[in-house]
């Protein structure tokens, strides 16, 4: 029977030698037939490696990730790492940034994240391209600079007025250090005991990366899975706080019915089991904190660009849509402009430069950073969104501020020329002060 | 070897066809030599009378690199600065520094590759100025597009000071010692066989030897896409003794053993 199947054309035509065609002929149920004397030749073979036999397939094959065989160490179980260059990391001694030690007399010193904030921060990402300092240089970091203690003292004069007197966004050019003053500004209020709301990418609500379902008779979507991570995010960040505070009223968040005297945590934790009350949760959420007096909140949200341009989400036109018709974007958006407010509290924004396309021409005419000729039509729907907004400009690092980060480097062995003063001002002219320029002079030398 | 040098650069002079004018000699062989171009009277030495015996590469009048010193200062800074709890570490490197200096000293007389003595000390690990790693740079180069290979290095330099925690340039210099091979098998027509005849390499060409074997081995690397990772992976694998390029350098210099016999012949 075998040699009906190796005359048969689609086989002849193979580039397989005769064994190979006579092995693929036989039918499986046979192939995979064990006879006594197979079982006993197995077990005299069990010490020789038997060759596979793989039959050339002209299907995709998966490329194995995890192929390890060749680190860098070495092939098989035996590593030897040169222990001459394979040292251990030590984290650099630097003391933590508090309310007390955000202060004129330490500008210019590197202080890290207290252990408090640490875990609340660890919720959310770091912002990618900070991030990728704070992996290089444990623990994470950042330097107190001039802009930082004057925005610290802006932000405690918001703590005892309503939101919508202090909605400000932090400008600047790229790698200037908004972000980084935004997560100082992040650590200050968590330390200090706020509400705090932080969304370091605002751009992954916008561009299409969560599910989107529409609201019925109406135009409005929902972000159920977005809504229910950020809900998730929140009460791990503020846990201890939102014990204190209850709700004043019942409320129907989804399915559920929440009772008026629940907690707030027990309210988000609603939110986080059942992703499709998350939005309604979000929103009473946003009602109740709002109301109360006692302890101010921060909303600081990165990236606010991506609020004042069209999504990348598509109505059922085909047409893009704008933020304001996202549920989730629409609340942020009704805190950012006003329209809604905190009793106590403040809007924290900062612009990013990261990808050129997330740019807002709407956002930076508001705000008073970019000029356009005014017979250039900006997005009328956008615009109303943009009204009442501060601009705060975050500066290229002062000498003193860079000398601080530069000695920071030094003792972080980012760097391991002598920390001489020409090399310093080297680093220092050629990346005019900016500090993401200036982290790659002396890190890369280029 | 040395009188396989000292043939070379006559022989080389004359299968050219031009004599080289004695500025071009003086100041190339200063540069693979690593010294200014004033330190004349060492290199016109060498050019000019090839029958005295070469002094070994990097002769010992050269004054020693500052790049060990500056750590040494950067170490003991640091020890300072960081306090108790890295005071036993930074001993450790106190101690490891001085070995490296003593083994510094030891190499130096045997190879160049760490004797660079930089214009200004910020200048020592200048992807612009220092000529071992600006022969990387130039390596990696391909069409013209040097930025794109400078940022390439610089990268796998940061990756290999994030695996190691240490000076990655050491790291390159010790990585490119280890995979150099220290002379090649030059073809040449004896009647109708063809001899491979070892002949002996400047440094510069040693240098890019090993460069191109790291480069090619660090292709063959899977998992990693970028090239940063894979050259610092193949750094590593250099030092750490088990790389593609270490293969190529061993197999060369067993051929070059084998065919020892033919060292000796004219041609």
């Amino acid at each position: 029977m075998a040699h009906r199947f190796l005359a048969s054309t689609p086989l002849l035509r193979t580039s397989l030698s005769l064994t190979a065609r006579a092995r693929a002929a036989v039918p499986a149920q046979y192939a995979n037939y064990v006879t006594a004397s197979a079982v006993v030749m197995a077990g005299g073979k069990a010490k020789k490696a038997a060759p596979k036999v793989k039959a050339q397939s002209n299907s995709f094959r998966k490329k194995k990730a995890a192929d390890d065989d060749k680190g860098e160490s070495g092939s098989g179980g035996a590593t030897r790492l040169n222990e001459k260059y394979y040292k251990p990391s030590i984290p650099v001694k630097v003391e933590e940034f508090l309310p007390s030690t955000a202060t004129k007399e330490h500008v210019g010193q590197v202080l890290g994240f207290p252990s408090t904030v640490v875990p609340a921060l660890a919720q959310t990402a770091y912002p990618t391209l900070l991030n990728e300092q704070f992996e290089l240089i444990k623990p994470a970091a950042l330097v107190v600079r001039d802009s930082t203690v004057s925005f610290l003292e802006k932000v405690d004069e918001a703590m005892k007025t309503p939101s919508a007197q202090s909605r400000i966004v932090l400008t600047g050019e790229a790698g200037s250090g908004k972000s980084a003053l935004l997560l100082q500004t992040v650590s200050h209020c968590l330390s200090a005991g706020w509400i705090v709301i932080y969304v370091p990418k605002a751009t992954s609500w916008m561009n299409s990366s969560f599910a989107y379902n529409k609201v019925a008779n109406t135009t409005s979507f929902v972000q159920p899975l977005l809504a229910s991570n950020l809900v998730g995010q929140i009460q791990n960040v503020n846990k201890s706080i939102l014990d204190k505070i209850t709700t004043s009223e019942t409320a129907t968040v989804g399915r559920h019915e929440v009772e008026k005297g629940t907690k707030l945590s027990a309210l988000l934790e609603v939110g986080v089991k059942d992703q499709f009350a998350a939005q309604d949760v979000m929103e009473v959420f946003m009602k109740e904190i709002g109301a109360q007096k006692d302890i101010p909140t921060l909303v600081a949200v990165d990236e606010v660009n991506s609020f004042f341009r069209p999504t990348q989400y598509l109505s059922q036109d085909g047409k893009e849509l704008d933020p304001e018709h996202l549920k989730l974007s629409k609340l942020f958006l009704n805190y950012i402009s006003g329209k809604s407010t905190f009793k106590h509290g403040a809007i924290v924004a900062a612009t990013s430069d990261t990808l050129l396309a997330n740019k807002s021409e709407v956002l930076d005419v508001a705000l008073g950073v970019k000029e356009v000729s005014p017979y250039k039509r900006l997005s009328q729907t956008i615009l109303p969104w943009t009204q009442g907004l501060t601009s705060v400009e975050v500066p290229n690092y002062t000498r003193e501020e860079a000398k601080g980060v530069f000695d920071y480097y030094k003792k972080a062995n980012i760097f391991f020329d002598a920390a001489s003063e020409p090399l310093f001002l080297n680093k220092f002219i050629t990346s005019n002060g900016n500090p993401r320029k200036f982290f790659t002079a002396c890190a890369k030398g280029i | 070897m040395l009188r396989s040098l000292t043939r070379l650069s006559g022989f080389s002079a004359s299968r050219i066809g031009f004599q080289q004018p004695a500025v071009a000699r003086i100041s190339i062989a200063s540069f693979h030599m690593g010294t200014r171009p004033n330190a004349v009277s060492v290199s016109t030495s060498t050019a000019t009378s090839p029958s005295t015996p070469l002094p070994p590469p990097m002769a010992a009048s050269i004054p020693k690199s500052d790049i060990s010193t500056t750590t040494a200062n950067a170490t003991t800074a640091q020890g300072t600065d960081a306090g108790p709890v890295t005071g036993a570490s930074s001993e450790q490197l106190g101690g490891e520094e001085e070995d490296k200096n003593t083994q510094d000293d030891a190499e130096s007389a045997a190879s160049g590759f760490a004797e660079f003595t930089p214009v200004s000390p910020e200048q020592a690990r200048s992807l612009t100025q220092n000529p071992i790693l600006s022969q990387l740079v130039n390596t990696i180069m391909k069409d013209g597009k040097k930025a794109r290979a400078q940022r390439f290095v610089a990268d796998a330099l940061l990756e290999i000071r994030s695996r190691t925690q240490s000076d990655p340039y050491h790291v390159i210099l010790d990585a490119l010692e280890l995979a150099s091979p220290i002379l090649k098998l030059t073809a040449i027509k004896k009647g109708s066989k063809v001899l491979q005849v070892p002949t002996p390499m400047t440094e510069r060409q040693r240098r890019r030897k090993a460069i191109v074997w790291i480069l090619e081995a660090s292709d063959k690397r899977k998992g990693e896409k970028q090239l940063k990772d894979r050259l610092a992976s193949e750094f590593l694998a250099v030092v750490n003794g088990n790389s593609g390029a270490l293969v190529k350098k061993n197999q060369l210099h067993k051929m070059a053993l084998a065919n020892r016999a033919n060292a000796s012949l004219k041609y």
